[in-house]
């Protein structure tokens, strides 16, 4: 089964991170900026034109193209 | 090395957005430098600040989220930090994004370089209801952490106490030290005696801070200086973890923000904060339909300061450049030295200081857009776009600028975080049909195109038009195969921070734009100066000695026939056109003119063109200028009728018009497509660090134009235009 990844999470829904597959720079960078297995985002607003969109993470915002979120593994949040 | 040789440099280190640039001027008063860091085109700003008992510089070093590397540009603010005269850091933490910000202060702390953190916008963070206990994080981080609100300038005097507390410490602060996976200790372990032998020196934890740095930077990188014994060894470590299924960097950066979250949820254990301001702003900017019309609104205003709201500024440079020349050349006796300080010198400052409003102008609006926090949303509206032909977003607004001019379009390219990015901008954006275009198209039009109608409407209408989209095309064209073929490397990638909405500082924008001012006319200006200068020599030399008495002599005898004063000065003032005419026809430029009339013809031009296209050299809309010489009309402009007719009535060798339809459009087409600016050369060279790049942009549009007139001509004959 393709696990569910960002690009494909609703508009406003919470979700957890499980892994990040992009090239080691991307990677490395969205990890830097705090976005870590287990970490809590929302995509919170997609582009007028559709592409990029806005995560919401560790309380800032956030946008990447949706080839890199494609590639961002996600879960559903567990309750709080 | 001792350690009072030079100045103490104290960096100032922090996030993109965490207000660093804003703490640096407030404690710098505006009295900064800007400098170049050796082999990167990377601004070093540096200011000397006194504190109470002893004066130091402080760095501006570039906004980062992490110090980890992977290009020379990334690994200055490393380099920075282990310099010697690096005494002690000022990490700006943005309080309303604790977590990231701190981060970085981690990755400092580890270093063991002296550290002061700088918590900023406290205000922001207590409006949201963020509560930060900082005696509790200052303990966790070992290091003073200081609160301030560097738009208002609070909390600046503690902070400098706080620096110059770490400046006078005897013994050398401890490194923070947080322990990591086993197994990637012992990888640390495997690279300390590597790192030891690269830096020998380095205390036990600056060597381990090195180590990591290290794992974390290495492999796929263009780093600079880093011995190949450690740079395969971590290729070794890292294949050896993927094998075993572990991702040595997911192991230090989850450490690492798991170390953060702990101190952050005992020193901060506030609820999240409310969705803010920023939030319901977007709802409006970044909505499918009210967003784009705001971008449309916010880029028709970029477009218009730059067109027209520059206009009367850049009107007063040129008229006051004129008066000066006329001053000095009527209190200079006439003679090569009154032509080089009119012509060359006074005309080439005349060259620097026009593009003054244009750059100030853009340069006030990219900073309150990007302080503002709007420019991230411009990028974040039209990425779609720019990113079909490879472009980042950002490229957006410069491209956008370089319709007025691509000499502040090309410097607003720095905004473009990438280098790679950013030069793929610079290279094509001089293809976008900048305003002193404008006038040789006007010339050209009213010149063969005259009352022409096409169906119903003006042919010169429609080829002003057909100019404008095939600038823009060939522009995004010419930046994807940059990209693919000159420029390749690792896909373009977004991933851009969205900065809450704040409101700019007044002082800031100003100081921001004056300095980029006057980079330009320091740096640049020297270039265009000497090429002004240049160009006038090869316009002006040889003269010819022959010419001049003949016509010394010609006016001899018009002042003896006894005319009517108008008449005489008028019969003189053609005189003097023609004895410049023929001058200049004689002169270096004149001759090179002719010798290149041979590969001219092929795309419709003749010798004159020729000369007219060399003068254009200097600015675009000096072709009609020098075209009024050539022509022997003198001083012209580009509704001139004498020259219009001049250019009408010219003839080839065979007696076939020089100027027709067809080789109006070649010539159109060559000016559009070829790099006839020295300034854009000379600020490409500033902006790109190298003679490499301006050259290459000088060659590839060059041969491009040629190419595209070539088409245009021998195709229309094909098609039997003439």
């Amino acid at each position: 089964m393709v696990k569910p990844s960002l690009a494909d999470l609703p508009l406003g829904q919470a979700a957890e991170i499980v892994s990040i597959d992009c090239d080691r720079p991307i990677s490395r960078r969205l990890m830097e900026m705090g976005l870590l297995p287990g970490t809590e985002v929302r995509v919170v607003r997609v582009a007028p034109l559709g592409d990029p969109i806005e995560l919401r993470v560790r309380d800032y915002a956030l946008s990447v193209r949706r080839a890199e979120a494609a590639r961002i593994a996600v879960a559903p949040a567990r309750a709080a | 090395m001792s350690l009072t040789a030079a100045t103490p440099e104290i960096l100032i280190a922090g996030n993109p957005n965490s207000g660093k640039s804003t703490l640096f001027n407030a404690l710098s008063g505006g009295s900064a430098r800007v400098g170049n860091y050796p082999g990167v085109t990377v601004d070093r700003t540096t200011a000397t600040v006194h504190l109470s008992a002893q004066r130091v510089a402080l760095v501006d070093i570039p906004g980062m989220y992490s110090l980890t590397a992977n290009s020379p540009e990334e690994q200055l603010a490393v380099d920075a930090l282990v310099a010697s005269e690096t005494r002690a850091v000022v990490c700006v933490v943005d309080a309303t994004t604790l977590q990231r910000g701190l981060y970085l202060a981690l990755q400092l702390r580890e270093s063991g370089v002296p550290v002061v953190v700088a918590l900023n916008m406290m205000d922001a963070a207590e409006r949201m209801g963020l509560r930060i206990d900082t005696d509790l994080l200052s303990e966790s981080f070992g290091a003073p952490v200081v609160p301030v609100v560097a738009t208002k300038r609070q909390g600046l005097d503690v902070l400098l106490n706080a620096v110059e507390d770490q400046l006078g410490l005897t013994s050398s602060v401890d490194a923070l030290s947080v322990s990591y996976p086993a197994a990637l200790e012992t990888d640390l372990s495997e690279l300390v005696p590597l790192v030891e032998r690269w830096r020998p020196g380095a205390s036990q934890q600056q060597t381990r801070a090195v180590a990591l740095w290290c794992l974390l930077s290495l492999d796929e990188d263009s780093l600079r200086g880093v011995p190949d014994s450690l740079r395969s060894a971590v290729q070794r470590l890292r294949s050896a973890a993927i094998a075993q299924g572990r991702n040595p960097d997911l192991e230090i950066i989850a450490t690492r923000y798991a170390w953060i979250e702990e101190q952050v949820s005992r020193a901060s254990p506030s609820p999240d904060p409310e969705p803010s301001v920023s939030e319901r702003i977007d709802n409006v900017l970044t909505h499918p339909v009210s967003g784009l019309l705001a971008f449309a609104i916010v880029m028709f205003m970029v477009f218009e300061a730059l067109f027209t709201w520059a206009e009367p500024a850049i009107g007063f440079i040129e008229d006051l450049t004129a008066a000066l020349q006329g001053q000095i050349a009527a209190a200079l006796p006439d003679g090569v030295l009154q032509d080089l300080i009119v012509e060359g010198i006074i005309a080439g400052v005349g060259n620097v200081i026009v593009f003054a409003p244009q750059i100030l102008m853009l340069f006030l609006f990219i900073g309150f857009l990007e302080d503002s926090g709007y420019l991230a949303r411009v990028a974040f509206v039209i990425d779609r776009v720019m990113k079909g032909v490879g472009l980042h977003g950002k490229a957006f607004v410069p491209l956008l600028s370089g319709f007025a001019c691509a000499i502040p379009a090309v410097m607003a390219t720095r905004t473009i975080e990438r280098r790679r990015d950013r030069l793929v901008t610079m290279l094509a954006l001089p293809l976008m049909s900048c305003s002193a275009r404008l006038p040789v198209y006007i010339l050209v039009v009213g010149t063969v195109f005259a009352g022409a109608t096409l169906w119903w409407f003006s042919a010169g209408a429609v080829a002003l038009f057909a100019m404008y989209t095939l600038s823009v095309m060939v522009t995004l064209i010419a930046a994807a195969l940059i990209r693919r073929t000159i420029l390749p490397g690792p896909a373009p990638t977004f991933m851009l921070e969205m900065p809450p909405y704040r409101w700019p500082s007044a002082q800031v924008l100003w100081i921001n734009a004056w300095r980029r001012l006057r980079i330009f006319l320091v740096d640049a200006g020297t270039i265009i100066l000497a090429m002004t200068v240049l160009l006038w020599a090869l316009l002006s030399f040889p003269k010819s000695d022959e010419i001049a008495a003949r016509y010394e002599q010609e006016r001899a005898t018009v002042a003896q026939m006894d005319l009517p004063a108008d008449e005489g000065a008028r019969v003189v003032a053609a005189l003097n056109a023609q004895e410049a005419s023929e001058q200049l026809e004689q002169s270096v430029a004149g001759r090179f003119g002719h010798a290149l009339e041979p590969v001219l013809r092929p795309i419709g031009f003749d010798w004159q063109i020729g000369v007219g296209i060399i003068g254009a050299f200097a600015a675009r809309e000096v072709f009609i200028s020098t075209l009024g010489v050539v022509f022997g009309i003198g001083e012209a402009d580009e509704e001139n009728k004498p020259l219009r007719q001049a250019l009408q009535e010219a003839r080839h060798s065979d007696g076939t018009p020089v100027m027709t339809p067809l080789s109006g459009v070649s010539l159109m087409v060559f000016f559009l497509l070829a790099c006839q600016c020295m300034s854009t050369i000379a600020v490409v060279r500033r902006e790109s660090g190298s003679w490499k790049w301006p050259v290459f942009l000088f060659a590839y549009m060059t041969v491009l134009a040629y190419t595209g007139s070539f088409l245009v001509y021998q195709g229309g004959r094909l098609l039997g235009f003439e």
